[in-house]
């Protein structure tokens, strides 16, 4: 029996409910075949960053249900997208077999000739016009054995960082802004922090609907405890915004003002933390373009003119709003800001980044129950298998620098290779790799387990390179036709979540195991076992086969998953206690975890909360010590950094602005859920949400066709006219492929991060 | 269609009382309870009618504190 559209959404608000007290509920006829389940195998959801724990139940070699694990951190409660993932295995548009196009038509061949042809057409590309006319693109959905071994293969292998991933479009800023505000990427804190914060600051993040179960401990913790605040930032009265005690709605990329003025307030109100800001915090502005340390005094003085009614003329956000949050946030007795893309996706995006960081650090909101700064992750393994992984174009693995010659030392006498092998220079960033590939200096591009011929800004230009027959574009992907697969070359088809195993790392250090469950269909396989062939072939065709025996040597992920672990020994990063005996057993362990007997670390940089590591990098410390940021003392950054506008803001020509997101029934480019039936018929298609002021004034009334247009190109959408955008702003997702949103979007990028500002694009509205 | 679900806290001891004044109002459907919490969705026309529901629900003897979690558009 099949749930209606109504029947769905009813449930759906229903389990948000139950969630919010800890309530079990039970499930509706038609969700699930759970009784039919022979065994369930423990594992993680396919899906966000939140990384919650499932089991997976499997009959006759398919899986028919999924259920919470209740002994993991998410406690048995899953979104509705979790409970529907069997449906993602069996969708019709699997990729079955590898494909090749000729005459602009796909025909199957073989796995021997397509790896035959990825290899010939790579090793001839390098030795024709060297390493750097081949890259690779990869994924924070990819596993993290995965994506080590295309970063070794990459870097230390061919010596070319032209290597990079998908969380340089979601991430990146987050990253760069906790390296530059504490020396180390990755939140400090940890789910459970939500447990004991008396105050939430949300900024940027519609967690209500983009990462509903941790937004459920939020509600729980409010009911328990009413004196609770919970306060939104965002442009748009979110569903996060409905349960605030206060929300502030500000004009799209004025946030910089507003923390600013916050801090401004703190000062003026002699509510910062003395002690903690001269015990642990130094004070950097960027003189010339370089960092530069300045007093707190020249802070004080920066911070003069971010008055809370400069603020509100920039921003729109009432005075009141501001004084108060600020209040609230150096007040309570923990504070916890989330943020997600609506800071990282900006060409401020760092800057805004270390803004919130600025707060708890001037406070001493930080290092301790319920008072840390956290970053929500979009994707299952952007953290563990990007991020920590190194597999961005100026990263090494756990924490070392491309630009940083001790480190690339370490990591090629890790991997055996001749000293100098990996190139000293970044490699280009996700946006720049399409740019080269369509100008042709890339001739030869891997995509695996992402979708940019969707998800990249600016799409058309990119969407066309990736269609260009003078270059070659592998993609490796679980489902054909995707709106990328279709420029391919050559598609691979992919083993899919728990059709092969490997490990996540999620948004608050966790890293957890996901064992094989069931075979892949067709002819897919995993991944890991693709990129191994690949590179031992590569080298062969290469003349390079004896340095690939030596390389390559794996054979299953457990071997290669030892050699991570010990990359990882002696960096802050360290988790050479998380074996694979024990990440099987475990619901996951968070790192630090530097021996086998180590539980795993709840809070970092406190060593009254646990961190290990502390006393290793700084034997001094009596309790909280920055160690990433060696060079500052083990001190932690407040950053001046003034207010800056969006790369393009609304105008006369382009009077609203655009921002886009995402909805409670699907998840990114909609390759997966848009295959789960439920969802699909919960939430169909593209929306332009418009207030009903704007609406009156260009005469649309609900249910309209209306043409949005940016500099870039045009898309019609019907008209949703609503009170959730504010006056100015529109706002539309991006999970349909029938109506690719992104041809609107600025890939204009953030000079720190290279993260591209999707969330800001100017655009005009007409009724068609 | 609006739909949009709520964590209704009964005043102690006025669990049932509560559970029977909601099921008599229309577009109410009441899910569970656990600690005199009731899980209740609530379907109406608009956004505006949840707000009401929303102001009166609080403001009723028999309830103790409502947290509205969630909402969406059928």
């Amino acid at each position: 029996m099949k749930l209606t559209r109504r029947e769905l959404l009813k449930y759906s608000a229903a389990m948000a409910a139950a969630s919010a007290i800890g309530m079990e509920l039970p499930l509706p006829k038609g969700l699930l075949a759970k009784e039919t389940a022979d065994k369930w195998v423990k594992s993680v959801c396919r899906y966000c960053g939140a990384g919650c724990g499932v089991y997976v139940g499997v009959s006759k070699g398919k899986v028919v249900a999924v259920k919470g694990d209740k002994d993991n951190w998410n406690r048995g409660f899953l979104c509705v997208k979790g409970y529907y993932l069997p449906q993602i295995l069996y969708a019709e548009d699997r990729a079955k077999y590898p494909l090749i196009k000729r005459k602009r038509k796909f025909e199957r061949i073989s796995w021997n000739e397509a790896m035959d042809i990825i290899v010939s057409k790579f090793s001839e590309s390098i030795s024709k016009y060297g390493v750097d006319s081949v890259a690779f693109y990869g994924s924070g959905q990819a596993y993290t054995e995965e994506s080590y071994f295309m970063n070794k293969l990459f870097k230390g292998g061919l010596g070319t960082n032209n290597i990079d991933g998908n969380p340089r479009l979601c991430m990146a800023s987050a990253a760069v802004g906790y390296v530059t505000s504490f020396g180390k990427d990755e939140p400090m804190g940890c789910y459970d922090d939500i447990y004991h914060a008396d105050c939430f600051f949300i900024i940027g993040s519609n967690m209500a609907e983009a990462h509903p179960v941790i937004f459920n401990l939020i509600n729980e913790r409010k009911k328990k405890n009413p004196s609770v605040k919970v306060i939104v930032a965002d442009p748009r009265k979110t569903l996060t915004a409905r349960i605030a005690d206060l929300h502030m709605s500000f004009v799209p990329g004025t946030d910089l003002a507003i923390l600013n003025a916050m801090a401004h307030v703190i000062i003026k109100e002699n509510l910062y933390n003395k002690d903690f800001v001269e015990q642990h915090v130094v004070f950097k502005t960027l003189k010339d373009d370089k960092p530069a340390k300045v007093s707190f005094e020249e802070y004080v003085k920066f911070i003069e003119e971010y008055t809370p009614e400069m603020a509100e003329a920039v921003s729109h956000c009432p005075k009141e709003y501001i004084i108060e949050t600020a209040r609230l946030f150096a007040k309570s007795k923990a504070t916890m800001s989330l943020w997600c893309m609506g800071l990282n996706q900006r060409t401020r995006g760092v800057w805004v980044n270390n803004l919130v960081h600025n707060l708890h650090l001037l406070t001493g909101q930080i290092c301790r129950p319920g008072a840390t700064p956290f970053s929500l992750t979009g994707q299952p393994n952007a953290c563990g298998g990007i991020r920590d992984v190194g597999l961005l174009s100026h990263l090494l693995p756990y924490g070392r620098l491309i630009i940083n010659e001790k480190d690339r030392e370490e990591m090629e006498k890790f991997w055996g290779v001749p000293k100098g092998r990996i190139n000293s220079k970044p490699g280009p960033t996700a946006v720049d790799i399409f740019r080269k590939f369509s100008k042709g200096e890339i001739k030869c591009l891997w995509v695996a387990c992402t979708n940019p011929g969707q998800s990249l800004p600016n799409l058309e230009v990119y969407r066309r390179g990736m269609a260009n027959e003078d270059t070659f574009l592998v993609v490796s992907e679980a489902y054909h036709p995707t709106r990328t697969s279709e420029l391919a070359d050559l598609v691979l088809p992919a083993a899919l979540w728990i059709e092969k195993d490997g490990t996540y790392g999620q948004s608050e250090r966790r890293y957890q195991y996901l064992e094989k469950a069931v075979n892949p269909p067709f002819e897919a396989r995993p991944d890991f076992e693709v990129f191994v062939e690949f590179g031992k072939k590569l080298f062969k065709a290469l003349g390079r086969e004896d340095e690939a025996k030596k390389l390559f040597n794996y054979k299953t992920t457990e071997d290669i998953w030892k050699e991570i672990m010990e990359a990882s020994r002696g960096t802050a990063y360290d988790f050479t206690g998380m074996t694979r005996e024990r990440l099987k057993k475990a619901h996951g362990i968070q790192w630090p975890c530097p021996d086998v007997s180590h539980p795993g670390t709840l809070r970092r940089y406190t060593v009254k909360y646990g961190d290990p590591l502390v006393k290793k990098f700084d034997p001094q410390a009596k309790d909280i010590s920055f160690y990433g940021n060696k060079a500052d003392g083990n001190k932690a950054v407040i950053w001046l950094r003034p207010y800056k506008g969006p790369a393009e803001p609304a105008d006369k020509e382009y009077p609203f602005v655009l921002t886009t997101g995402r909805q409670l029934e699907h998840w990114h480019t909609g390759t997966m859920t848009l295959k789960v039936t439920e969802l699909k018929r919960a939430a169909y298609k593209a929306q332009l949400e418009i207030s009903l002021k704007d609406a009156v004034k260009l005469g649309i009334k609900n249910k309209d066709m209306v043409k949005v247009t940016s500099r870039r190109g045009s898309i019609v959408l019907e008209a949703k006219v609503v009170d959730v955008p504010r006056e100015g702003v529109v706002y539309t997702v991006f999970h349909y492929p029938d109506k690719l949103i992104n041809i609107l979007t600025n890939d204009a990028y953030d000079t720190l991060s290279k993260q591209p500002e999707y969330k800001i694009a100017a655009v005009k509205i007409e009724k068609v | 269609m609006k739909i949009a679900s709520f964590v209704i806290e009964a005043i102690d001891s006025s669990g049932e009382e509560l559970k029977k004044f909601l099921s008599n109002i229309e577009g109410i459907s009441i899910y569970g309870e656990k600690d005199n919490s009731y899980v209740v969705v609530f379907e109406c026309e608009s956004l505006n009618n949840v707000e009401s529901f929303f102001k009166e629900i609080s403001k009723n003897e028999l309830v103790k504190a409502v947290l509205p979690v969630y909402i969406s558009e059928l």
